[in-house]
Order: structure tokens, then C-alpha cells, then sequence
């Protein structure tokens, strides 16, 4: 009974020391911040599927019509998010 | 060792509720300190829970019987391989064991998301807090393992039930709570993210990733469940609809669609609110099977005791989805799409169709699962749908899906030309054609298996026809073929280890397709009787006994022929388990890659007191099992993080160049 205790009551001590020795530290980011961050994965989203369009035109997946259609559109979405960077 | 299993369990409610409390405070009044405080204990809550089912398992294994759980679920003859099970075999040890594993996955996911998602964690800790909190008050108020018996302590416990005894019930349950029980991670992430608005898809990444490993769990915990029914139940099959086996697969739909919908996220920023939807969805329905499971309201096999548990499950679901609809109505426009569908022959297309079908046959088995539920509430009569309902509203439903698989990887993204995609189609057609062509030309008329069959081919060409094209491109680089291979595969391990799982997928639809082929004979089997069955004669040959404290058994000796040749000898036998008091089949299965034979001895003639066998033919059932090992591989695969390209980079830098073009001459600096 008396290790019970002695083992419930060093439970309760070290989770209570480990919570109330805690130091904060901010996590709350600027909306700028965040925005940049968001159009950095947009941006790396949008090269990754550039890398991918020309693999699977170099795999025979694509006809060049197709490839170079979706091509254009890709590199003008790439070119409004790096727009968008830049004026941020 | 009852006491400080009760006080943990007591502290780390306690905790979850401070972590709760002192969270939202924090948020509230941005106060760091008291969000780290509550982010610490809420990782605190795990070793209190551990604490908890380590006392309750040296209970089990000190066959404590004056706990009332260790009475009713163990005896001392158990052997100690199954003591483990007991922790999950009664409805206080499970809801004890769903704590332990939902606390470690906060734990893992906490303690691995600060560098990434430093304003979600936060947040995060909060939700998980909150689901921890409720699963914790019914584990410390309503459902006990620790409670004492109010009566003398008996020399033995009631033992635990006979068809958990066996070695799958080690491993199926927990299995299967990891995959169930993983979903609240990518929930409490979608949930964050939408409360913080994040305008990213950073967050989606983690969904994803903690999405892919609860459905890799799930999908193995709902397989190993099949084959506990299919080596243990005896009745010659692994799913019979039961309503628990359907509350394990309906997550597993939503689930599966969210990991397809997620790419259109990834890849286009489309489906945002989609997405949410589906993992909010495929959470709800996890907590909606448990109430299933264990609220008593529907019967299966697997069901809990009915008990008021239920009641709780309903007001947490209401709170859930109160919850989640505020949040999405409030925060909506944080999820308007980057882009719009272009055209119906495009890859976002062939996933919007894979969603629908997954959604459709989500919504029939949810509404076969409660008809004798809402038929009893309306007109006071429980009606059960039975196998024919949910076969004849899914197999075409599969089917279409089976398609869907195939046709994925054959349409480009944004756009694919008619001519390309006729271009694409032609092999792997011609294939799927030829195969059920030659079925045909065997003999076989059945038009679901002669469809499924050739789906079969045609899906296994397409995704090796992806390999090779990616394979030739890679050593066109000067890499041999299995180093290029092997490069395309690490180089983009999502995309070829999805084409792993469809393999998988691809190989256990076979297997199921099968069971359109069954056969299976019963008759009396007396000393040197035969059966025939399909190409088999069996001979009864002998009978033999056994006994042991935990059980005696009598087996039916069986010598196998096939072609005048004896091929093997097997044991169908019935235990009888005496501190239960109950008898239990023990079958018999010769398994082949072509056909499993399957032998259940089944008790006696009450007339002639004769043996009684029951023999089935059940083709094709070995690969479902060998489906879902390669389903882990490329789980495995696609949780590996990709390796950089060194076969596209030379094309990358004009793209980036190009982009750069377009900038100057949009916007010059």
C-alpha cells in the first residue's frame, strides 16, 4: 500500500513540475507571414508539376499538343504565384 | 497495483481536461505560457495511460480475480500469449486500450509537428485533448477495468471468450484500433487548420501523411479480421456484412477517397472544402462505428454488451459534428480553390469520379448497416438486410471503382487529348479484353467474375505499362534497368507506391472475386467414409483426443486425395473450453494459390451420432491475403519521404527560367 502511494504521488509530482515549468514561446505568426509561406508551397506545388508534366512527356504519356498546352498554362500560373511573391 | 492503475487513469483525465481548460485560455488571452503548459500536458497524458494498462495487464497476469474485469475475461489456464488479449476483450479494457492508443498517437504527433506546424500545434493539443478528455471520463465514471468485485474473490475467473483464443485476436484488435483510432490525428490537423484559417497546404501535407498511416492500419486490422472469421467462425467465409465489420470499412471509403482528392489539393489547391468534408467525415464515422459496436443497438458477432455506453457516443457525436459544422460555416471562404476543373478527360475528373463511387457505396452500406435500426424506430419491427442487399448494391459499385483504377493513371492532369488517351488505352484494353476473352473460351459465363477478371488485367497492365515508361526514361540517363526501377520508385515514392497499393488492391479483388465459385458438401463421416469435392476425395480415417487445462479437443482424422495420389492429412477438430463452457470449431484449411480446401468438423448427428464434416472449395482466397501484404509494401513505399530528381532536373531550370520570362513581361520590376 505504501509503494502505491509513494508511486501515485511521484506520478502527480513529476507531471506536475514537468506542466508548470513550462516556458512559452509565441506561436502566432503575421498574416504577412503566412501568406508568404503559403504562396512559397504554392509555388513549389506548381514547379513540381512543371517537373512531372516534362517527365511524363519524356515517358511517351503526352503528345507534344498536350504537353505544350498544359505546359503554357502551368509556367503562367507559376509566373502569377512568383507576381504574387514578389509584391508581398 | 488496482489503486495506482485507478489513480493514473484518474490523473490523466485530469490532465486532459487541464490541457483542455488551460489551452483555450491560452489562445484566448495569448498567453504562451499557459499553451505550453497545456501542449505538456497533454503529452503527459500518455504515460499516465500506460501507467494505467500496465497496472491493468500485471492484474491480468497476477490473475487478480478480485477486479471484476480479470474475473470475468481471464482464468489461470490461460495460456499468457492470450492475456494479452483480455486487455481488449471486454468493453472497460477496450476503451482502456482505445486511451492508450489515441494518448501515444497525440504524443508522436505533438511532439514531431512543433518545427512544422508551430501555430497548429497548439490547437492541435487542444482537439486531441478534448477526444482524450471524453474516452477518459467513460474509462475513469461509466466503464472501469479497475473496479473491485463487490463479493468474495472466486479461485477462478470466467476466462476469456473462446473465439478470441486465438493467435489473430493477439493482433487483429490492435491493429485494427490503429488504424480507427489514427484518424483523429489528420481530423484534429484539418480542424486547426480551419479554425486558423491557414491559407497554406502545408497542414494538408501532415493530413495526409497521418491519413495514409491509419488507413494502412485500418486496411490490415479489416483484412486480419477477415481472416480471424474465415480460420476461426467456420462458416467457409472471411465478410459476411456484419455491422461491425461494415462501421470498420465506412471509414475506410471516406478514407481511401480522401487520400485520392487530397492530390487535387496538393497538386491544383482544388477540393479544400471537399477535403475537410472527408476527414471530418471519416472521423465522425470512426466514433459513430464505436457507438455501433458498442451501444448495443444493432447484433453482430462482434458487438459489446449492450449498456447506457451509448448515450455518451450520441451527445460526443452531436458535440463533433456541432463543432465541425460551426467551424466550416464560420471559416469557409479560408477554403476557396486555386483552380477549376478544366475538363471532364483529366486526372481531377477520373478522382472526382473515384470519390462519387467511394461516397455511394459508403452511403448503401451505412444504410444497410442502420435500416433494422431506423425500420424498428418507424415501424417498430427490426428488419435486417441481409448479404443479398449489400452484394447486389456493391459488386457493380467495385467494379466501376476496379475501372477507376485503371483509368487513373491513363489521364493527364488539367487535360488529356482524345488521341492520347486512345493511345493509352489501347494495350492495356486489349489485355483486359483477351483475358476475359480466354475465360470464356474456358468455359466460365458468370458475367461478374468474367467482368472483374478482365477489369483485373486491364488495371495490371496500365500500372505496368507506367513502370516501364518511367523505367526507360530513368536509364535513358544511363542507369540499368532494375537501378532505374528502383530510382523511379524512390524518386516519387507517393506515386509509384500508390501503384504498389493498386496491385495490392487489384490481386485482392481477385481473390474476392473467387468466391463466385464456391463449392462446399456436408455429410456424415464415419470411420472410412469418402466425400468428393471438386477435384479432392477425402477419407475419414481415425478420430483422436486431447486435453489440457484450458481445454479438451476431438479432431476427425482426414486423408486427402486428388488423382488416386494422397496430397495431405488434416485435423478438423472442436474444442470445448472449460471455464467458459462453451464448444468452438477448429477448421482445417489446405491453402493453395488456385483454391483453399477449408474442413469443419461439425459436431455430431443428434440421430446416428455420427461426425459430421463440412467441406468447401473456396477458390482463389490466398491472394486477398497476399493483396494486402503488397497494400503494406506500398503503404511502406509511399511513406518514404521522395528522393530529389536527377532525371528532370536539366528540363527544371529552363521551366524556372521560362516562369521568370513571364514575370518580367507581366510585371515588370
Amino acid at each position: 500500500m505504501m509503494l502505491t502511494v509513494v508511486a501515485c504521488a511521484v506520478l502527480t509530482a513529476a507531471a506536475g513540475y514537468w506542466i508548470f515549468s513550462a516556458r512559452g514561446e509565441s506561436t502566432t505568426g503575421s498574416e504577412r507571414e503566412a501568406q508568404l509561406q503559403a504562396l512559397e508551397e504554392r509555388k513549389q506545388a506548381v514547379y513540381d508539376n512543371l517537373k512531372d508534366l516534362h517527365f511524363e512527356h519524356r515517358a511517351g504519356k503526352l503528345n507534344d499538343a498536350d504537353f505544350e498546352r498544359t505546359r503554357v498554362m502551368l509556367e503562367q500560373e507559376a509566373a502569377g504565384v512568383v507576381a504574387a511573391l514578389r509584391q508581398l | 497495483m488496482q489503486i495506482f492503475g485507478a489513480y493514473a487513469l484518474l490523473l490523466a483525465f485530469v490532465l486532459a481536461l487541464y490541457g483542455l481548460a488551460a489551452g483555450i485560455m491560452g489562445l484566448v488571452t495569448h498567453r504562451a505560457q499557459l499553451q505550453a503548459s497545456a501542449l505538456r500536458a497533454s503529452l503527459m497524458i500518455f504515460p499516465a495511460v500506460a501507467g494505467a494498462t500496465v497496472s491493468l495487464l500485471g492484474l491480468i497476469f497476477h490473475n487478480d480475480f478480485s477486479v471484476a474485469y480479470v474475473a470475468e475475461h481471464s482464468n489461470r489456464a490461460l495460456p499468457f500469449y492470450y492475456k494479452f488479449a483480455v486487455l481488449w476483450s471486454g468493453q472497460e479494457g477496450s476503451l482502456l486500450f482505445w486511451s492508450l492508443v489515441l494518448s501515444g498517437y497525440s504524443f508522436v504527433a505533438l511532439l514531431t509537428s512543433g518545427r512544422r506546424h508551430p501555430q497548429l500545434r497548439p490547437l492541435v493539443a487542444i482537439i486531441l485533448s478534448s477526444i482524450q478528455a471524453f474516452f477518459l471520463l467513460l474509462n475513469n465514471f461509466v466503464a472501469s477495468p479497475f473496479t473491485t468485485l463487490p463479493v468474495a474473490t472466486p479461485a477462478d475467473g470466467s476466462g476469456l471468450n473462446p473465439l478470441l483464443q486465438y493467435s489473430q485476436m493477439d493482433i487483429h484488435p490492435p491493429i485494427l484500433y490503429l488504424g480507427y483510432i489514427g484518424f483523429s490525428i489528420p481530423f484534429a490537423f484539418a480542424l486547426a487548420a480551419l479554425i486558423r484559417r491557414m491559407p497554406g497546404d502545408r497542414w494538408i501535407q501532415v493530413t495526409r501523411k497521418w491519413s495514409m498511416v491509419a488507413w494502412g492500419f485500418l486496411t490490415v486490422g479489416i483484412v486480419l479480421g477477415g481472416y480471424w472469421a474465415y480460420k476461426v467462425l467456420g462458416w467457409g467465409g472471411y465478410w459476411a456484412w456484419d455491422p461491425v465489420e461494415n462501421a470498420a470499412f465506412l471509414p475506410w471509403l471516406t478514407g481511401t477517397a480522401f487520400l485520392h482528392s487530397v492530390m487535387m489539393q496538393e497538386k491544383r489547391g482544388m477540393l479544400k472544402i471537399w477535403n475537410v468534408g472527408l476527414i471530418f467525415g471519416t472521423f465522425f464515422l470512426t466514433i459513430f462505428g464505436t457507438f455501433l459496436t458498442r451501444s448495443g443497438v444493432i447484433s453482430s458477432v462482434h458487438a459489446f454488451a449492450q449498456s447506457s455506453i451509448g448515450n455518451y457516443f450520441v451527445v460526443f457525436l452531436l458535440l463533433v459534428a456541432a463543432v465541425c459544422l460551426f467551424v466550416f460555416f464560420r471559416n469557409r471562404d479560408a477554403l476557396k480553390g486555386d483552380n477549376q476543373l478544366e475538363s471532364t478527360l483529366s486526372r481531377e475528373s477520373g478522382f472526382l469520379f473515384n470519390n462519387f463511387v467511394l461516397l455511394v457505396t459508403c452511403f448503401a452500406i451505412l444504410w444497410g448497416t442502420v435500416f433494422p435500426v431506423l425500420s424498428e424506430a418507424i415501424q417498430g419491427e427490426k428488419i435486417t438486410v441481409g448479404r443479398l442487399f449489400f452484394d447486389r448494391i456493391n459488386v457493380p459499385l467495385f467494379l466501376f471503382l476496379m475501372f477507376l483504377t485503371g483509368v487513373g493513371p491513363l489521364l493527364a492532369w488539367r487535360r488529356t487529348s482524345a488521341n492520347a488517351l486512345r493511345r493509352n488505352f489501347l494495350w492495356p484494353a486489349l489485355v483486359g479484353v483477351a483475358v476475359s476473352g480466354t475465360l470464356i473460351g474456358l468455359g466460365m459465363r458468370a458475367p461478374y467474375p468474367l467482368v472483374s477478371f478482365g477489369l483485373g488485367g486491364f488495371v495490371l497492365t496500365t500500372i505496368a505499362m507506367e513502370f516501364a515508361r518511367g523505367t526507360r526514361v530513368v536509364a535513358s540517363h544511363g542507369r540499368s534497368l532494375p537501378s532505374a526501377l528502383v530510382h523511379l520508385t524512390l524518386r516519387n515514392t507517393r506515386r509509384y507506391g500508390g501503384y504498389i497499393i493498386h496491385v495490392g488492391i487489384i490481386l485482392m479483388a481477385i481473390g474476392i472475386t473467387g468466391q463466385a465459385f464456391n463449392k462446399d458438401v456436408e455429410a456424415p463421416m464415419p470411420y472410412g467414409a469418402t466425400m468428393h469435392i471438386g477435384p479432392y476425395t477425402l477419407v475419414s480415417q481415425s478420430y483422436t483426443q486431447d486435453d489440457n487445462p484450458n481445454y479438451s479437443t476431438e479432431a476427425e482424422i482426414v486423408q486427402v486425395q486428388r488423382g488416386g495420389r494422397v496430397v495431405a492429412t488434416m485435423y478438423p477438430s472442436r474444442r470445448f473450453y472449460k471455464a467458459s463452457n462453451q464448444a468452438q470449431s477448429m477448421v482445417a484449411i489446405r491453402s493453395r494459390p488456385l483454391q483453399d480446401l477449408y474442413l469443419v468438423y461439425a459436431g455430431d448427428d443428434p440421430n446416428t451420432h455420427q461426425p459430421i464434416l463440412h467441406a468447401y472449395l473456396n477458390p482463389l482466397v490466398m491472394w486477398i491475403w497476399i493483396g494486402t501484404l503488397v497494400v503494406v509494401a506500398g503503404i511502406l513505399v509511399a511513406l518514404l519521404p521522395g528522393r530529389k530528381p536527377d532525371a528532370g532536373k536539366p528540363r527544371a531550370a529552363p521551366a524556372e527560367a521560362a516562369v521568370a520570362e513571364e514575370v518580367e513581361v507581366a510585371h515588370p520590376a
